[in-house]
């Protein structure tokens, strides 16, 4: 009875709820809890609606069981049911594209359904999955096409990007790297990640062929942070971090050393303070000597506002870390102002102003990487104590290697860049859809290198302490004016951008060398040394004159078409070869727009997308085209008397034809948005030419000149691109996305010169242009076969090296291919999860279809003299009873027993990598960061680096100098972000 | 409309200084056109044409070039594929010291040329004709160097670069022949002697004498070489001790050494200082900076052996034990640096090219090939033998020509060995094959006698038609 009261009750009261209207409120914010003004919000079914204020905050009447519905431009709608919980806090996310974003595209913008070339934006919020590095090194799997590689992971060690395939033997492939419309030497490195607004990538012909003759590897376009109208913003982001190295190698110990050396080599001198050592039972671990778990912090603050007048951003930015090798570190503080004036309704100005500090203390990487502070620990045998009894630095190495940890005490190589770079514009209208704009920047960049190495290092260093300093200089300047028509009638969208620039580049540097000084004050009083010299400077100026225009024509929405042209005259040819042109045209043709798309409701938009055109590639260095007479230096000089006779020669004969590399780009690409663009992406064909290669084509050695500087050859790169971005979950609270792109790219030199193939240079027709000619390591000579192997004079224990050919003995004519350094194919793939305040992201990068030469596992995995070897060539060397297929014996003078010339020491270096795990949390706006007047705060822990997956066993599978490098590390990362 | 005259009025501007604005030259470095203006533009040149002297007879590749593959010296580190494939003749025409020597001594050959068509009227006449004469006595070298190692090659002897480059390989005789021309019109302008401190170090008229005479044997030739062995009879003396010839305390005294290739310590290796010390210094010891080597190569455990128990020079070259580490095969203690020795790469030491106990053995050679009668033969022979403690040979030992002519090999051996002459006397004696066999147990083919044209060059030359027999 009771129980059927209850619920009749029940019944009633649920009823009576139905139907009553209460007031539902709440605040709506985007992915980045940025409250969001404008948001749509409806009752599904009925006529009312309202929307959101300039706080994010609405409120609207409805009845429990509701259904709302939020709904913003590029974003997913959402709909939530009215229940008993309040506020209804909103969190929306973006489209798997935005076809209303407004990109840059070089002098001027376009609204992404608007595009006809191959661009690729790059969302700033995913760079964060890279917190330790360059912003280059960001970039890393955030564009399909873009190949990017750490290369040194030091503190301050930038990383490479190449677009869609090396196309170029010698004149850099590089992108162009354009700021706020200052071209940037050398990448991103002096970017504050923070102060980027938007990255876009310019792939293709179309997109590309607007910077000419410096495009045709692809341009980087940034553009920055701008304030916008209303209330004042302020955002300080804090984040710190450990980092712990990852991949030492497992080597021998001072007891399995001294055994083996001592059975190898017969007349090995130990020295008296290695048998103290091995006396007392110790070994000596180079490896940790010199490392030490790195530290990393980064702070920074923005602020931003304006009013109907001008608009200002205000950055500052302070990256600090502290290397995992000792005695190695980077630090660089950033400032940046951005201002926008509005003088009245025809007339607008501003600025972009960046100032960049930056400190590096180098770990010791000299050309002759076999005095590098990680190979010397790496080599260093472990018979050897780090200090003598008299508390003396050890300098008993084998061949005049240093001592570690002499290196990382007392080496000082510092170097400090000072760059500032500013760029004001004018932009009129004098008549209505016509727009005048003058931009002027320029940029002075001050780079010292100052080095003092101690005598104490070891034997390699001058006793009496060398100190160098190198100065250099850089001044650039640029006008870049431009005139802009648009036209709108009807169906037809036309805009015709015509414009003129000029820019020149001044550079100079010297190095003062002294030797035997006071190691107090080193560098800082070269005046004080004994011995001067040899002092070196160095000047050279180059200028570049340019007229472009692009037009881009827009029918009815379906229809588009972009015609673009530039002409480059560049001081780096000679007179009457100085002008080059570069066209393209792209058409695209949106599908979706089709009245036969338009009612397939699973399609929200499809656009094909054609380009064709030529770029060019003028990055040879200056007066190349001259011939030219050099003086001094070891190579020219000798000694009459006693006393240096300068010497005088002539080094390149002049090619006044000498021009652009020209690359011809063919782009297929296809935009894809499905289901409401909860999937969407895109899908990139592309057949690069180069042609006219900038090469050095081998004169007859009888001249007396190597070579002479030629437009000749011809490389191919050909890829597909694909990128998917999808929206697997949009509930109220929870939310999944994922992102994937891979790219595939197949490089071949297609010719060379005369149908000649250059082995000297591992350079061959119809092969990729970084392939491997090596002779094939074949295991280890056996015993039962000593009788074959004493034909190549070797003997059982020795490297089997395969005779191709058959002839009986072992030479450079028995090398095959095998393989090459470059992947075939790479990408990433991103997982984002966001379940209420909480974020999580998975970050993988991956790479793969390459061969690395680990040139370390020469050195380790053979017996060597020189210094120790790994654990695994301890217990697996070769011995008749022991017969290894894989470590050659401990015998001096074994035939090819490092791999060199061959194939041995090659490893697979495909890999995957969870390069970030990020999990964030960020307070309700309700909660108590209202009493601090905060509108978000976000605290979130990362890993970086936590797993790979390689068959690579040296320090870095993406490290690009594996005799000396710099080990990768795992970085554990505690951060908090506030806005106000 | 206005706007649109402005913007062409702008633009046409912008035209018209374009071109100016496009004009860069070179800052530092110069051009044909601004490097030739002064007597002393000239003298840089010319030095330049020495430098060459320090790459093709001491670079890190070439420097043993001539020893490797013989029995007097052998690399000791089998695992680097170039040594030993020039031990054991496996080599093919793509080895790296063929192409570094055969470039080395090509880029003195252009250096030289640039020096011989030296145009009239910046350098006064009388200091032209002895510029022009010195290079001469450089190319000379330079081919006499490529035409022992692999036969005829293209000549080049112009400076221009406008003619033909692709040139075919000339004959054997043709190349000696230029040579030999080269080394008299150098012998017939230069001076015996400098006399100024400062250019000490340049060559000489005795200089090029002994030359041609190590020519003219080498071609073949030996009447015409007995010729220039006689005209530097009494100009130069044996020192008595023989540590005192590769002493650098005696750099240029022209004393015993007739030409020397120049060195000097600079305070870091890749200057202008010498590796030999670094190249050839003992083993085991803790490498360049005790005074030690690279370890690399040096003498074979042959070479040593093969000397009398009493021969004053078995001690005065070789070290049997250093710092108490043994040297086993002994290390060549020729290039010894007491002073720099313990500075990588960068040691004092000369390279001495041609000295009189050279031009003493070539004599006696030349003089038995001649079949000369007379004691002139012995007299020769034995001055050498006298300082280094040994019994004179005379006729009473009865020697017929060919024994003779293996003493004097022999002799040559224990006289001049490291000194980058035992390829080209074993070739000269027609032993190559056979010694390597007997000495060292190592087996060649007749094709061996001449090194393969490297691989590059051939690439890189249409009219060259085909390699040396064999490869």
């Amino acid at each position: 009875m009771l129980k059927k009261l209850l619920l009749i009750t029940l019944g009633v009261c649920s009823s009576v709820l139905l139907f009553a209207q209460i007031k539902v409120t709440g605040i709506v914010t985007d992915a980045d809890n940025i409250p969001v003004q404008g948001v749509n919000i409806t009752i599904r079914n009925s006529t009312r609606g309202t929307a959101t204020d300039d706080k994010g905050r609405y409120h609207i009447e409805a009845a429990k069981g509701n259904m709302l519905e939020f709904s913003f431009t590029g974003y997913l709608k959402k709909t939530v049911t009215v229940e008993n919980e309040m506020p209804i806090n909103i969190q929306l996310i973006h489209e798997a594209v935005n076809l209303d974003e407004v990109i840059a595209i070089g002098y001027g913008s376009a609204k992404k359904s608007d595009l006809t070339g191959a661009v690729t934006s790059v969302k700033p919020e995913s760079m964060k999955n890279a917190r330790i590095g360059t912003a280059t090194s960001a970039l890393q799997g955030l564009a399909a096409g873009v190949f990017v590689t750490t290369g040194s992971v030091k503190p301050g060690g930038d990383a490479t990007v190449v677009i869609r395939g090396l196309g170029s033997l010698r004149a850099g492939n590089a992108p162009l790297y354009v700021v706020d419309g200052m071209p940037v030497e050398g990448g991103l490195q002096d970017l504050s990640p923070s102060d980027i607004a938007s990255i876009e990538v310019l792939k293709d012909a179309s997109s590309s062929s607007i910077y000419g003759s410096r495009g045709s590897n692809g341009v980087i376009l940034v553009t920055t942070k701008k304030g916008t109208k209303g209330k004042s913003r302020i955002t300080l982001n804090a984040n710190t971090g450990v980092q712990r190295m990852l991949n030492k190698q497992d080597l021998m110990n001072a007891q399995q050393y001294y055994e083996l050396a001592s059975k190898a080599v017969t007349n090995y001198k130990w020295t008296s303070e290695e048998l103290r050592l091995l006396s007392r039972g110790e070994s000596t671990d180079w490896q940790d000597a010199v490392t030490q778990n790195g530290r990393y912090n980064n702070y920074n603050i923005a602020v931003s506002g304006g009013s109907d007048k001008v608009s200002h951003f205000l950055g500052a930015d302070w990256y600090n870390q502290v290397g995992t090798i000792k005695n190695s570190s980077f630090n660089k503080l950033t400032l940046r102002y951005n201002m926008d004036a509005f003088a009245n309704d025809w007339f607008r100005y501003g600025i972009r102003f960046n100032v960049i500090e930056s400190r590096l203390k180098n770990i010791n990487e000299e050309g002759d990487s076999g005095y590098g502070t990680m190979f010397s620990a790496i080599s260093s045998q472990p018979t050897a104590p780090i200090y003598t009894d008299d508390g003396a630095y050890f300098d008993g190495f084998l061949n005049t290697k240093a001592n570690p940890v002499a290196i990382v005490d007392l080496l000082d190589r510092t170097t400090q860049k000072t760059r500032a770079v500013g760029m004001a514009y004018v932009e009129f209208e004098p008549v209505k859809n016509v727009k005048i704009r003058s931009e002027n920047g320029a940029e002075t960049e001050i780079f010292n290198v100052n080095a003092y190495e101690d005598g104490r290092m070891g034997q390699h260093y001058a006793a009496g302490g060398h100190a160098t300093k190198f100065n250099g200089k850089k001044r650039f300047m640029q006008t870049e004016n431009t005139a802009t028509y648009t036209y709108h009638a009807q169906q037809h969208k036309l805009s015709v951008m015509g414009g003129f620039a000029a820019s020149k580049i001044d550079y100079e540097n010297f190095t003062a060398d002294s030797k035997n000084l006071s190691s107090i004050t080193g560098y800082n009083n070269l005046g004080g040394a004994q011995n001067h010299g040899p002092n070196y400077s160095y000047a050279s100026a180059s200028t570049l004159t340019s007229f472009f225009g692009r037009l881009n024509y827009n029918f009815d929405e379906r229809y588009l078409a972009t015609i673009t042209m530039r002409g480059d005259g560049s001081s780096r040819f000679a007179p009457g070869k100085r002008w080059g042109f570069f066209p393209s045209a792209a058409l695209a043709w949106r599908i979706s727009k089709e009245s036969f798309i338009d009612n397939i409701p699973a399609i929200s938009d499809l656009k094909l997308r054609v380009s064709v055109g030529m770029l060019g590639n003028q990055n040879i260095g200056d007066y190349a085209y001259a011939a030219t007479i050099s003086q001094g230096g070891e190579w020219a000089d000798y000694v009459l008397g006693g006393n240096l006779a300068t010497g005088s020669v002539q080094n390149t004969i002049s090619n006044p034809n000498l021009t652009w590399e020209k690359a011809q780009q063919f782009d297929l690409g296809l935009d894809y948005g499905f289901l409401n663009n909860r999937i969407a992406g895109s899908v990139d064909l592309y057949y690069k030419k180069t042609t006219d290669l900038l090469w050095l084509v081998p004169l007859p050695t009888e001249s007396g000149f190597d070579n002479s500087l030629t437009n000749i050859g011809q490389i191919n790169n050909k890829g597909i691109e694909f990128t998917i971005n999808t929206v697997n979950f949009n509930a109220k609270d929870f939310s999944w996305t994922t992102a994937f792109n891979i790219s595939f790219n197949d490089n071949r030199i297609a010719a060379l010169y005369n149908g000649k193939q250059d082995v000297n240079k591992s350079l061959f027709v119809d092969k990729n242009i970084n392939t491997y000619y090596l002779l094939k390591a074949d295991g280890i000579w056996q015993t039962n076969e000593a009788t074959e192997a004493a034909r190549y004079n070797a003997v059982p224990g020795d490297r089997k090296v395969l005779d191709s050919n058959k002839d009986g003995v072992i030479n450079g004519d028995d090398r095959d291919f095998s393989g090459v350094s470059t992947p075939k194919y790479y990408g990433s793939f991103t997982n984002t999860f966001k379940y209420k305040g909480i974020d999580l992201v998975l970050f993988f990068t991956y790479a793969g279809g390459h061969r690395i030469n680990n040139s370390l596992s020469r050195y380790m995995n053979s017996f060597n003299t020189w210094g120790n070897m790994s654990t695994a060539y301890y217990n697996g060397y070769w011995t008749p009873q022991r017969p290894s297929n894989r470590y050659p014996a401990p015998r001096v003078g074994s035939p090819y027993s490092n791999g060199d010339g061959t194939d041995a020491n090659l490893q697979r270096g495909d890999y995957v990598r969870l390069k970030n795990i990020e999990l964030g949390y960020t307070f309700p706006s309700n909660s108590f960061i209202r009493h601090i007047k905060s509108s978000g705060i976000r605290i979130y822990a990362a890993v970086q680096n936590s797993v790979t997956w390689t068959e690579f066993t040296g320090f870095d599978v993406e490290s690009s100098d594996n005799t000396n490098p710099y080990p990768n590390a795992r970085g554990f990362i505690a951060g908090l972000s506030i806005n106000f | 409309m206005k706007y649109i005259s402005i913007l062409s009025l702008l633009l046409l501007f912008a035209c018209s200084s374009c071109e100016k604005f496009l004009d860069e030259k070179p800052q530092s470095i110069l051009t044909p056109e601004n490097a030739y203006k002064t007597p002393e533009d000239w003298q840089k040149t010319l030095n330049a044409a020495y430098a060459m002297l320090q790459k093709v007879f001491v670079g890190k590749y070439t420097i043993t070039l001539s020893e490797f593959g013989t029995d007097e010296v052998e690399p000791y580190d089998l695992g680097w594929a170039a040594y030993s494939e020039l031990k054991l003749y496996t080599f093919s025409a793509s080895h790296p010291f063929f192409q570094d020597h055969y470039r080395v001594c090509y880029e003195g050959v252009k250096r030289s040329n640039a020096v011989i068509d030296m145009p009239e009227g910046v350098v006064d006449n009388a200091t032209r004709n002895v510029m022009i004469g010195q290079a001469k006595f450089l190319r000379a070298i330079y081919y006499f160097d490529l035409v022992r190692m692999y036969g005829g090659v293209p000549l080049w002897v112009k400076s221009s670069i406008d003619d033909e480059i692709m040139k075919p390989r000339a004959s054997v005789e043709d190349v000696y022949t230029l040579i030999a021309q080269d080394m008299k019109d150098a012998e017939a302008i230069l001076p015996a002697s400098w006399p100024n401190a400062a250019d000490k170090g340049r060559a000489t008229t005795y200089a090029a004498q002994a030359f041609l005479a190590r020519i003219y044997l080498q071609w073949n030739k030996p009447a015409l070489a007995l010729d220039y062995c006689n005209k530097l009879d009494g100009k130069f003396q044996l020192y008595t001790t023989l540590k005192d010839i590769f002493d650098p305390k005696n750099k240029n005294a022209e004393y015993e050494n007739i030409f020397e290739v120049q060195f000097r310590h600079s305070g870091a290796w890749g200057l202008e200082g010498s590796i030999q010390h670094s190249y050839w210094g003992p083993r085991g010891v803790g490498g360049p900076t005790s005074f030690g080597g690279w370890g690399g190569f040096g003498p074979t455990q042959y070479v040593y052996n093969s000397f009398e128990d009493h021969d004053k020079r078995r001690s005065a070259f070789f070290l049997t034990s250093y710092n108490g580490v043994t040297q086993s095969p002994p290390t060549n203690n020729k290039f010894w640096d007491p002073e720099y020795g313990n500075v990588i790469e960068d040691d004092q030491l000369n390279f001495i090219l041609i000295r009189y106990a050279d031009v003493l053995l070539m004599k006696a050679e030349a003089l038995n090939a001649t079949d000369a009668t007379g004691n002139a033969k012995y007299d020769a022979l034995n001055q050498v033998r006298r300082r280094a403690g040994l019994g004179d040979i005379t006729t009473a030992d009865n020697l017929d020509k060919q024994q003779f002519a293996d003493v004097v090999l022999e002799e040559r051996l224990h006289e001049l060995c490291f000194e980058h002459m035992r390829r080209w006397d074993l070739l000269r004696f027609g032993k190559l094959k056979q010694y390597l066999e007997d000495h060292v147990d190592i087996s060649i083919r007749d094709y061996h006698v001449l090194y393969p044209l490297p691989q590059n060059a051939l690439d890189a030359n249409d009219a060259i038609t085909g390699n040396n027999p064999g490869y």
